[in-house]
């Protein structure tokens, strides 16, 4: 959990989550960048949800690591913005990239994702930072 | 003598402890697509974007 001095440079989703618990060096060396800059990467939680889901819980308490870092913030939904995430939900497939696009639209960072394809249709489909390794 | 719990050590330690190799050049390799990402950045066609789908029905999308 950041110490709310931090300036967001990225919003990891769910897919970037995974990767971090999948030892992916590039989601690594990003979040380290950030650490290092005095930075904060944002985990919606939605995207912290459908991690832990999609690991089925087996990696707990790496997510409980990554959760507690000081570089990293974990943010829900503002319920004012409901009418936009469903718009949205309906543009990336999914809530919890609903979640992440809002919140990268909102602090004016990136989605680090696996795949920049799922938000292909928000904003002219530069608000994604992809990885591959 | 007080341990450091693993909020307060860099990511760089916590990842090393969990097998995650982050070099000094993965770290720079970080920074420029941080720095290329923000440069690439279109403010106003985000929030021209955002105000766009805090309006409309999301029946719309």
């Amino acid at each position: 959990m950041t110490d709310g001095k931090r300036a967001v440079r990225l919003v990891l989703d769910a897919s970037a989550v995974v990767g971090w618990l999948s030892g992916s060096v590039a989601v690594g060396e990003l979040i380290a960048e950030i650490d290092d800059e005095f930075g904060a990467a944002v985990l919606p939680l939605n995207c912290l949800v459908e991690a832990a889901h999609t690991t089925a819980m087996l990696q707990q308490a790496h997510l409980e690591i990554l959760i507690g870092h000081r570089a990293v913030s974990v943010l829900a939904d503002d319920p004012d913005d409901w009418l936009a995430l469903s718009t949205l939900r309906g543009i990336v497939g999914s809530a919890d990239r609903a979640s992440a696009a809002m919140l990268a639209l909102d602090a004016g960072v990136d989605v680090l994702t696996r795949d920049a394809r799922w938000y292909a249709g928000v904003a002219g489909g530069r608000i994604a930072l992809e990885f591959d390794r | 003598m007080e341990q450091e719990t693993s909020a307060q050590r860099s990511m760089t330690e916590v990842l090393a402890d969990l097998g995650v190799p982050v070099t000094a050049e993965g770290k720079a390799r970080a920074s420029e697509r941080l720095r290329d990402a923000d440069a690439r950045r279109d403010h106003a066609e985000r929030a021209a974007f955002l105000a766009e789908i805090r309006r409309r029905p999301a029946t719309a999308a």
